[in-house]
């Protein structure tokens, strides 16, 4: 019964092309292929989640696509994948989610999450009505890999857990006129990057072996004088200019590269010489530029459990309030999807970026934009005093991990510093989970991208009020509501220029007049000065409606055509008589 | 009908793009024709010839593609010298990326001529050593898809690039731009009669439209707008006319995020990106002159409305900061303040934290005003500048515009770090015959006794200082700042008196309220706008065909109008004769910029055995230039690398102590200096050498063969070397 009444609610909004098509199509999608069947209990490689994205294209061929749109800095494919119900039309014609995961590298599982995602809606169409409604009249675009490059990079040579986070465009840090001459080193040969110790005589030290477990180092204090000094991460003075793993490989970092309210390296580390410089957003940039359906967007990144949205600086102007009602119901509803996950403002609740992804893609394409960090390391937290200590991280590694996140220390000969210790917690741990822990997160993670998603605009086309005015000329009212949280014209969208006017037609007879009714019963209208053929309409407002107002001449059927950027084209037939 | 004034400008938008397409065989010198302004094809045209008949300084650089496809050139212009031209100290001079400054243009091209041709300089060196110590890269057209508005028909003033614009968000786009009504082969303006109009003749010459003033007893009769019709029916006219992104519009300091025309992001445009691309890959460029509209020279260039300035802005410290310091996160703090608690604080200290770089972490903005140290260099070039203007006879006192938010210029100056100006080459004059109240008092708002109040001055001043003003002077300040006129010069001065406000806190006041440029700003405009009367006066003198009489014309709808005005180009491109002396005098003061650039210079090199193989080696390394290395901005910004001196101790030669490096963030003009000391092992004979690097002030090095026996050794001058 209940997937009778949606179908019926998907035959009002796309009647021309769903009349056409067998209404069977609402089944599980039939794979061509066998598909992929990754498990989300591990994290994937670039090209196992882009084999996989291959796979599902092949397997359903006119549901999903896989397409480059650009280069990134090494030359790799900037894949987007595209999931549209062919049956209801173009993706350009619908209202449109945008997705994307590690637009910094070393935030691996951003990736995992979309991938989780797209395997997800993909397998389950068909069999859950609320899923099935949503592909039915919605469009989805995945970016998964923002930072192809420097993912790769991750998993393939020495790395960190919170390096690489840039691109792999070489610049100059420390100013001497060398590019990346002096990054980590793998001291140890083991293929990660963790710290160095240094044993000093006792009283020049800053720490001391914990007497409880010698793999940690606690401080010194005045009974117990330090022996031990760190070093930071491994690397020595490649460059001899006095200092260590100053000048490593890469600089900018994505997330301040985007193209609204963007500020140089001066005023904000990680910027390029001017916005989008990098190849990798540019790409996505140019593409969503052509792509202004997208009207939520959502990034996944680590860590800290955080539901984040723009301004990412107090210098941008204040959110008009109909839009801060769309972000605050979205981000309220996060926060109980996602348990200890806050809802937050990127500037005020955590620093002050310029150029991030969620603002360009509010400030810029007009869409609802949250980022997502992923992880939150408080079940380690033994004691539940709110605090994560090494101890207990240790007690985590020994006992659930069985030792695997912690490499021991082991001493090896420096160049500079003589025998030092190299150790510490391996690359994947503190900022992304243990595998068995993962499959949840990218589940729940997933699960609040749909209800985003659910919030896209919903137009529907009530019943037509028509009175004969005789001459042949009608007055026609035709309500139009939409049905869900997000405006079709986002009032950012209005403020800033960024997406076309609404734009109404009608076919069949002549308009007279057209504009809005602000009042039908006290017969109120604001006509539009000149062009009554094609009404221009701001926005249609989340969970709203508007009245159109026609003065036509002619009789018999008209058609009524809606075709708004974000809130999808509709249609409806009309019998004037 | 609405159609076909579409297509209309489809016609008239082929044969552009249709000239520039097939290339000008490059053939022999043209005969001498009377001058005029070249087009972008013989721009083309003309710097190909300048590659095939100087082939050793001139060489031409394709740096991009315009919207439109059309190349974007750079000709660099430098001959064989001690270093390479691309690490020489360099000038780089574009011109007319607004698109319709053809003046520009024809001033780029006047230089690059005089450089090529290589005449006798001002200060009797010749051009041709000139050119082996700087190089010169001359862009001559940077918005080709809009250069030849002016040789179109009709002609009109374009800004963008090829493309197209939905300007009024109707989902159409360049679907209404203007029509050439009365068929004279330009755009002017169109008045109609209207209800709603709320323009005049001028009383005393009704050829020019005026507001109407109620209070003077005037009545609106006619609506002013561009020349055109309604083409897409809308009701509006004009409102979305042909062309794409304005290129100088598309860059990223105080880029106008809501105007389409800035383009949807800095760098959008290809003409702005191909530009930054090849400047960052030429860090040796010192000084950047734009050919453009602003003139920075008869005004100072004042930065944008709404600074907010490092300092005066308040902001919330984020939580986890706030903690550290132990202040209220929900509290508001300045700049200053938040300095104030962090700077000594261990890691502060520790880490070499500047105060720029703590306010932009916890939330500081960008710069959004020259920094006065730049000022100076541009009020010293601009007294130079104006002696050349009044000796050819040129007015220095027309109004003259300000940098254009999103601007080429602004970019150079505000994020590449060049010393940037803009020049607008050509201005009408401010006209003679103005009754005596406008004449006597000249545009500089300075009074004659020097007296003026400024925002700088007024944050040094002591109270006393203050009051001794008078009212006079304070009122005129206040106006300039637009302070409410409520706000009486006295009751400021009682305020002062009283102590309720000291001089700094109202300066801070005035900066935070936008830095009490907006008033000045708008006068400034007011003065541009009111130009008619200065316009036609030189019109009737110079040029009476500038001026299309009053026509009537019937619009497609039966509405009757008149077709008429000032010609689009005459204020900023006259006939071609009238600029033979501004570009003569501009190209000189760019060769006057190109001999004051910083340049380095090792002195004082010495090394001194101290007993057993160890000596101390001594190198200085000075700005023999008048410029200073980075300008102030350039230092801010961090967009240069520092001046460093670095002693290379040769072969079995060790240093003992520390780094092989010193470095400094800029070396002043006239002298400032660098001095390395390092504490060296030497062998008996030894070679020992010195290198000077620096991004924009040339780099250079000297070696040193000596012996310990000889003891004390010292190079008094150091040879340039590469």
């Amino acid at each position: 019964m209940k997937r009778r009444s949606l179908l019926n609610s998907a035959v009002m909004l796309f009647g021309i092309v769903l009349t056409l098509a067998p209404l069977a199509l609402a089944g599980p999608l039939q794979p061509k292929r066998p598909l992929p069947e990754p498990r989300f209990n591990r994290l994937h490689h670039n090209d196992e989640i882009f084999d996989a994205l291959r796979g599902y294209a092949a397997a359903y061929p006119a549901w999903a696509t896989l397409e480059s749109i650009g280069k990134s800095s090494q030359g790799n494919d900037m894949w987007l994948f595209t999931i549209n119900n062919p049956v209801t039309g173009r993706a350009l014609d619908k209202p449109a989610m945008y997705v994307d995961g590690s637009t910094h590298a070393n935030e691996v599982q951003g990736a995992e999450t979309v991938f989780y995602l797209i395997d997800y809606m993909l397998k389950n169409y068909g069999k859950l009505p609320r899923l099935t409604t949503l592909m039915d009249r919605a469009a989805f675009y995945f970016v998964p890999v923002v930072s192809p490059d420097s993912r790769a990079q991750w998993f393939d040579a020495p790395s960190t857990r919170d390096w690489p986070r840039s691109v792999q465009v070489a610049i100059d840090d420390d100013r001497d006129g060398l590019a990346d001459e002096d990054g980590y080193d793998d001291l140890n040969g083991d293929g990660l990057i963790t710290q160095m110790r240094l044993k000093v005589p006792p009283g020049q030290g800053r720490f001391r072996l914990d007497p409880d477990d010698p793999r940690i180092l606690i401080p010194a204090d005045e009974n117990h004088p330090g022996d031990y000094n760190l070093l930071g991460l491994e690397g020595i003075d490649n460059d001899g200019d006095g200092r260590i793993n100053e000048d490593g490989i890469g600089y900018v970092d994505p997330n301040r590269t985007w193209g609204y309210e963007w500020q140089p390296r001066y005023v904000q580390m990680g910027a390029p010489d001017y916005p989008l410089q990098i190849p990798e957003t540019r790409a996505i940039a140019l593409w969503a530029e052509a792509h202004k359906n997208i009207a939520a967007a959502q990034s996944f990144h680590n860590s800290g459990g955080m539901i984040l949205r723009g301004p990412g600086s107090k210098t941008q102007p204040r959110y008009p309030m109909s839009d801060l009602r769309v972000y605050d119901k979205i981000g309220e509803m996060g926060e109980t999807m996602l348990p200890g996950y806050g809802y937050m403002i990127t500037w005020k609740d955590l620093y002050t970026a310029y150029g991030t992804t969620d603002d360009h893609f509010f400030g810029r394409i007009g869409a609802f934009a949250i980022t997502n960090e992923l992880y939150r390391e408080e079940h380690k937290d033994a004691d539940g005093d709110g605090k994560v200590t090494d101890e207990e991280r240790m007690s985590f590694n020994d006992l659930m991990t069985l030792g695997r996140m912690f490499v021991d220390w082991q001493e090896v000969e420096h160049p500079q510093y003589g025998a030092v210790e190299v150790g510490g917690w391996r690359r994947d741990t503190g900022r992304i989970p243990e595998g068995w822990m993962l499959e949840e997160e990218c589940h729940r993670n997933a699960a609040f991208v749909l209800y985003h998603a659910r919030q896209l605009p919903f137009l529907e086309f009530g019943e037509p009020k028509i009175r004969n005015l005789g001459n042949g000329i009608r007055r026609l009212e035709v309500p139009l509501y939409n049905r869900r949280t997000i405006a079709s014209r986002p009032a950012v969208a209005q403020r800033l220029k960024i997406v076309r006017k609404d734009v109404v037609t009608l076919q069949g007879a002549v308009v007279l007049a057209s504009g809005m009714v602000e009042n039908s019963w006290l017969n109120l209208v604001e006509l539009q000065k000149k062009r009554p053929e094609r009404l221009l309409v701001d926005a249609v407002p989340g969970e709203g409606f508007v009245t159109l107002f026609f003065l036509v001449e002619g009789g018999g059927q008209v058609r009524l055509q809606y075709d708004s950027v974000k809130g999808g084209r509709i249609s409806r037939e009309i019998d004037l008589e | 009908m609405k159609k076909l004034g579409f297509m209309v400008m489809l016609a008239l938008a082929g044969p552009l793009v249709a000239g520039a397409a097939d290339a000008e065989p490059v053939g022999p010198e043209p005969p001498a024709t009377p001058v005029a302004y070249h087009t972008f094809q013989a721009v083309e045209s003309q710097l190909a010839r300048w590659v095939r008949k100087y082939p050793d300084t001139a060489h031409l650089e394709t740096i991009g593609k315009s919207s439109g496809g059309r190349s974007l050139y750079v000709l660099r212009i430098a001959r064989k010298g001690l270093t390479e031209p691309d690490r020489r100290p360099a000038v780089f001079v574009g011109a007319n990326i607004a698109g319709a400054r053809n003046a520009g243009t024809e001033a780029a091209l006047d230089l690059a001529k005089r450089l090529l041709e290589g005449d006798k300089g001002g200060d009797g060196e010749s051009l041709d050593l000139l050119l082996e110590r700087r190089t010169f890269y001359v862009a001559p057209a940077l918005n080709p898809d809009a250069h030849d508005g002016m040789f179109q028909v009709p002609k009109q003033r374009l800004s963008g690039a090829a493309g197209s614009l939905d300007r009024d968000l109707d989902g159409l786009v360049a679907e209404d731009g203007p029509n050439d009504l009365n068929g004279d082969g330009r755009i002017t303006l169109m008045r109609v009669i209207d209800p709603h109009g709320t323009m005049i003749p001028d009383s005393d010459d009704p050829r020019i439209m005026v507001e109407a003033e109620a209070l003077e007893g005037q009545k609106g009769k006619y609506i002013v707008r561009m020349e055109g019709v309604d083409d897409d029916g809308d009701g509006e006219f004009n409102e979305d006319g042909p062309g794409g992104v304005w290129p100088d519009k598309n860059f990223a300091q105080a880029f106008r995020y809501d105007d389409p025309e800035a383009g949807p992001w800095p760098s959008y445009s290809p003409e702005a990106k191909a530009i930054m691309d090849f400047l960052l890959r030429r860090r040796n460029i010192a000084v950047a002159v734009v050919y453009g509209a602003a003139n920075n020279l008869l005004g100072l260039p004042e930065g944008f409305g709404q600074a907010k300035e490092l300092g005066t802005l308040k902001f919330k410290i984020p939580r986890w900061i706030a903690r550290r310091f132990g202040v209220d996160p929900e509290e508001e703090f300045t700049g200053d303040e938040v300095w104030d608690m962090a700077k000594d604080m261990p890691f502060v200290r520790r880490m070499g934290i500047t105060k720029e770089r703590l306010l932009q972490f916890v939330g500081a903005g960008p710069a959004m005003k020259p920094q006065q140290q730049d000022l100076k260099i541009l009020e010293n070039l601009a007294k130079s500048h104006k002696k050349r203007l009044e000796d050819a006879g040129l007015d220095t006192k027309r109004p003259v515009r300000d940098l254009a938010p999103g601007s080429l210029t602004a970019w150079l100056y505000y994020h590449y770090g060049a010393l940037a100006l803009e020049l607008d080459v050509w201005g009408i004059p401010k006209a003679k015959k103005n009754s005596g109240k406008e004449d006597g008092q000249v545009d500089d708002s300075r009074s004659p006794k020097g007296e003026t109040l400024t925002l700088e001055r007024l944050e040094e001043m002591t109270p006393e200082e203050f009051v001794a003003l008078g009212e006079e002077t304070i009122g005129e300040f206040m106006k300039e700042v637009g302070a409410p006129p409520q706000l009486t010069p006295a009751r400021v001065i009682q305020a002062v008196e009283s102590g309720k406000m000291t001089p700094q806190r109202m300066a801070n006041m005035i900066k935070s309220m936008g830095g009490g440029k907006n008033g000045k700003k708008e006068e400034k405009e007011k003065k541009l706008q009111g130009r008619e009367k200065d316009l036609m006066a030189w019109i009737d003198a110079h040029a009476p065909e500038a001026f299309v009489p009053w026509t009537s014309v019937e619009l497609p709808d039966g509405t009757k109008g008149e077709v008429g005005g000032i010609d689009p180009f005459i204020e900023v491109a006259p006939p071609r004769e009238f600029l033979a002396k501004a570009l003569e005098l501009h190209t000189e003061t760019i060769l006057e910029i190109s001999r004051r650039l910083a340049e380095i210079q090792i002195q004082d090199l010495s090394v001194e055995p101290l007993g057993g193989g160890i000596c101390r080696v001594q190198a200085v390394v000075r700005n023999i230039g008048q410029f200073p290395t980075h300008t102030k901005m350039a230092q801010r910004a961090r967009v240069h690398l520092p001046i460093r001196l670095e002693l290379d101790p040769g072969k079995d030669g060790d240093i003992v102590t520390g780094r092989s490096f010193v470095i400094s963030e800029s070396l002043a003009g006239g002298g400032g200096a660098l001095k390395g000391e390092w504490l060296v092992k030497l062998p008996h004979r030894y070679q020992i050498t010195v290198r000077a690097l620096s991004d924009n002030a040339g780099t250079t090095s000297t070696s040193l063969l000596g012996d310990l026996a000889a003891g004390k050794i010292s190079l008094p001058v150091g040879k340039e070397g590469s």
